[in-house]
């Protein structure tokens, strides 16, 4: 096991860190913002957490504090900003949000160091703290899975008029969506470039929404569990098979493609779907259609 | 990509005019590919993410396949267009049909179509990737030579004359058959409700494929021509148009063939200017910047119908 | 039951909405009592669903004032609307279908700031509307009439002072239509105000204490609901044309 984990050490924090990247993209989408501004806020974590390492030189978990709130502040003047799109066009704005921060990346002179990048930010990151601010951000996630926040959730999302006839502020919970988004992707561009100890223009690129969306869309953009399954896939699937590590980016192309089509819930989806069909099967049938004509005598009375 | 390298064709700086010439060519080659992306937005309501990587590869494609004989401009072009045409009906019956026909509302037809789009975008960026090694790639064996011609002291490339005559051309004709056909009144009561245009009998995926084709064939076009210009495309070429057509789409307002040419010589212009008047990069910012300056100024674009917002 | 008998819990006066140049509602004006059941009648696209929509802030006022129970509606956000104890259903079943029915119905008792109370709420929702068998069903598993039945079970959680039904029995059968009259009655008894969109005027008569007959966004008249049909402009713009002949008289 541990020579196992010393020759995957590497591949080993890309997964965590590519959770909490998933993590980013999927909040807003959970709560029907169809914001790609996960991979915008990776950038500026990134590069707050190398200029803070580099010139105030900070260890890893204020450097990755750094990285998260310059990002969520990002994500909460963006919230606000878009607060009126919606759709495809917040879909574009966010793109183009994305873009910007590689533009800014390649003409920041030695804050981002222009196009070669940011060298020798070198931490006391470990393992162990990685897993514990990707834990963080999992147990929010799965709070707000339940009960209350999970049922206000698929209202915003599902229904944003029925919400708030429901007294639910739709807006505030889209702002708050964007700060999370911050949030997660601030710490997980910070972490990453601690564990490469490097970040450059190419880092932050449209790739990274690919990246993202491939692991959202096709593990399941309505649960954690979907993130940290695609998260998963995705990093090892080139790893595991040589070939696709030459034809990566083909391959992901298919992959979302297809889900796009046929799954576009993802493989948590399909679970969910294939065991409420099951569960829905066990119960005695004609249930409800039988409570539907108990009903008439007591209320006609 | 792309930004304001017209422009750069400029011996002399300062030389207004040689620069407004070098916007009115940048602007040209806006418009052929954005024009065929609004107008499949503005009425069957499809945003074809993988309208850059179509308009990438038909060139790739051409350049791959042309290597072998010294194919003239007009061949170059016409083989441009058929790829694009084709590739771009490929990805409306293979994935948007296939999405529409799934979807359970608009909403979610929407993003997923979006979503399609990228993925279906992934492919050929990939093939080509791939085959260049992510190097640039041209038309250099094409007999078509780029030749500059100096007309009253300004500096014109017989590519930039086609791309502005190509531009007039294909943007007068459309908006003159959207205006004025039965074709045209279709498409633009499909735009405005898909339901009563159903009930006249306009028939939706028909439409979707023949504007689709439309589009797909000046976006193979505009590869084309961009290459002859440049001399070279990379890969990655599209992506950055696409985000760019994009803003000059929603500059003017979707559906909107003035819209459109307006939206395209503005960014074009305001590219010129900022790359005149800045170092570094920034060019590349400006569309990116527009595009969040008119979503949250004016969404629906100077010439835009107000049901185009979509909630 | 007439305008003045009871304290209004709300008070519609000179409302307007326009949509550019369409005047949808224009300048209508009437009174709900406290613990009453009113019905807004009128052809398609009177304006009654509009009205609604404005009582829940979806669309804004041109012109007028909703007051209920002393408070300015125009003043509130639409999420504030319901914790004022105004919850609403749609003319179309909004169900979340990821959400079994209790959690559905759950989504309504959360408004209030009791949270305690809120199984509770639940329960007896789910027991009014005849739904506490298929609690734990998918709404994609139930037939349309129980998916209705589990928006106003939802509304009815929230626990609210006035209810808005907008055509609730749209789509239901005879029976169906029945059993939501007898539900309403019921939940009259306990004395919740109820405001009723419908097109049926057999059920209006039967459900409704007060009648508001509407026509092209304007009030004809208010008042008694036998009176209200008998009114010759509501036959006119109206009964006279669809109903004429059995319009119970």
């Amino acid at each position: 096991m541990n020579a196992f984990y010393d020759g995957h050490v590497v591949i080993i924090q890309a997964t965590f860190v590519g959770i909490l990247l998933a993590l980013s993209i999927q909040v807003p989408l959970r709560l029907g913002v169809f914001s790609f501004a996960g991979a915008g806020f990776y950038g500026i974590g990134a590069y707050v957490g190398g200029n803070v390492v580099i010139r105030a030189d900070l260890q890893a978990v204020p450097a990755i504090a750094c990285g998260a709130v310059a990002a969520a502040a990002v994500g909460l003047v963006l919230g606000l900003v878009l607060q009126r799109l919606n759709g495809l066009y917040l879909a574009m704005a966010t793109v183009a949000f994305d873009l910007m921060i590689g533009v800014v990346a390649v003409n920041g002179g030695e804050w981002t160091g222009g196009p070669t990048g940011l060298y020798g930010i070198l931490t006391d990151l470990t393992l162990p703290i990685i897993l514990v601010v990707v834990g963080v951000f999992l147990v929010a996630a799965e709070l707000s899975e339940r009960g209350r926040a999970h049922r206000r959730i698929e209202a915003v999302r599902e229904d944003p008029e029925l919400a708030a006839s429901m007294g639910i502020r739709v807006g505030a919970y889209r702002v708050v969506g964007f700060v999370v988004s911050g949030l997660a992707g601030g710490a997980a561009g910070a972490m990453n470039v601690m564990t490469r100890t490097t970040i450059g223009p190419a880092d932050v690129g449209f790739g990274l929404v690919i990246l993202a969306l491939t692991m959202i869309i096709v593990g399941g953009a309505l649960s954690w569990k979907g993130a940290v399954a695609g998260a998963i896939l995705f990093t090892w699937l080139p790893q595991v098979l040589t070939f696709v590590g030459e034809w990566q980016e083909l391959v992901y192309g298919c992959v979302v493609l297809l889900a796009g089509i046929f799954l576009p819930r993802g493989l948590y989806g399909l679970w969910v779907d294939t065991r409420r069909r099951l569960a829905a099967r066990r119960r005695p049938p004609a249930l409800s259609e039988q409570a539907h004509q108990d009903v008439p005598q007591e209320m006609t009375s | 990509m792309g930004g304001g390298h017209a422009a750069a064709h400029g011996t002399t700086r300062g030389h207004t005019v040689q620069e407004v010439f070098g916007a009115v060519s940048l602007g040209s080659l806006y418009l052929i590919f954005a024009l065929g992306m609004s107008v499949v937005w503005g009425s069957v309501g499809i945003l074809n993410f993988a309208h850059g990587a179509i308009f990438m590869f038909s060139a790739f494609l051409c350049s791959q396949l042309l290597q072998a004989f010294a194919a003239p401009f007009l061949l170059v072009a016409l083989v441009g267009i058929i790829f694009g045409a084709v590739m771009s009906v490929l990805v409306q019956v293979l994935v948007f049909q296939q999405i529409v026909a799934r979807s359970t509302s608009e909403r979610s037809a929407d993003i997923r179509i979006l979503i399609g789009g990228i993925g279906a975008g992934i492919i050929p960026l990939a093939i080509a990737q791939h085959v260049t090694k992510n190097q640039p790639f041209g038309l250099q064996e094409s007999s078509f030579r780029t030749t500059i011609w100096e007309v009253f002291g300004l500096r014109m490339s017989n590519v930039q004359v086609a791309t502005i005559v190509v531009a007039v051309v294909v943007a007068t004709a459309s908006g003159l058959w959207l205006a004025r056909s039965r074709g045209g009144l279709a498409l633009r009561a499909i735009g405005v409700d898909p339901e009563v245009a159903s009930m006249m009998g306009v028939d939706r995926s028909r439409l979707a494929i023949g504007t689709m084709a439309f589009a797909g064939g000046l976006a193979g076009l505009a590869g084309v021509l961009l290459t002859f210009q440049l001399g070279a495309l990379t890969p990655h070429s599209g992506d950055a148009l696409l985000v760019k057509a994009f803003a000059c789409v929603i500059l003017g307002g979707v559906g909107s063939t003035l819209g459109v040419v307006v939206g395209c010589f503005t960014l074009a212009a305001a590219e010129t200017v900022v790359l005149t008047q800045t170092s570094g990069q920034w060019v590349e910012a400006v569309a990116f910047g527009l595009i969040f300056a008119i979503l949250v100024i004016r969404p629906v674009g100077l010439f835009g119908r107000q049901e185009v917002r979509r909630v | 039951m007439t305008d003045t008998s009871g304290t209004p819990l709300l008070v519609v006066d000179d409302v307007a909405v326009h949509f550019g140049g369409v005047k949808a509602v224009d300048g209508i004006s009437f009174e709900i009592a406290e613990g009453s059941i009113t019905g807004i009648i009128g052809p398609n696209g009177s304006g009654k669903s509009t009205l609604i929509a404005a009582l829940t802030r979806f669309v804004p006022l041109t012109r007028g004032a909703l007051t209920f129970d002393g408070v300015d509606l125009h003043r509130l956000r639409a999420s504030d609307i319901a914790r004022h104890g105004i919850a609403r259903t749609f003319q179309t079943v909004r169900l979340l279908p990821d959400l079994t029915v209790e959690e559905n119905v759950r989504l309504g008792a959360d408004v209030s700031k009791d949270r305690r109370g809120a199984p509770e709420r639940v329960a007896s929702a789910l027991e009014a509307t005849g739904l506490t068998e298929v609690r734990r069903s998918y709404p994609g598993e139930l037939s349309y009439g129980t998916q209705r039945r589990v928006e106003i079970a939802r509304a009815v959680a929230m626990a609210p002072r006035l209810l808005l039904l907008d055509e609730p029995t749209a789509g239901m059968n005879q029976g169906e239509r029945t059993e939501i009259t007898g539900l309403m009655k019921q939940l009259s008894a306990d004395g919740l105000t109820q405001l009723l969109v419908e097109h049926d005027v057999q059920m209006m008569l039967d459900a409704c204490d007060h009648l508001v007959a509407m026509a092209a966004g304007r009030l004809i008249t208010n008042g008694n609901p036998a009176d209200v049909v008998r009114h010759p402009g509501v036959r006119e713009a109206y009964l006279g044309r669809k109903w004429g002949a059995d319009a119970r008289a």
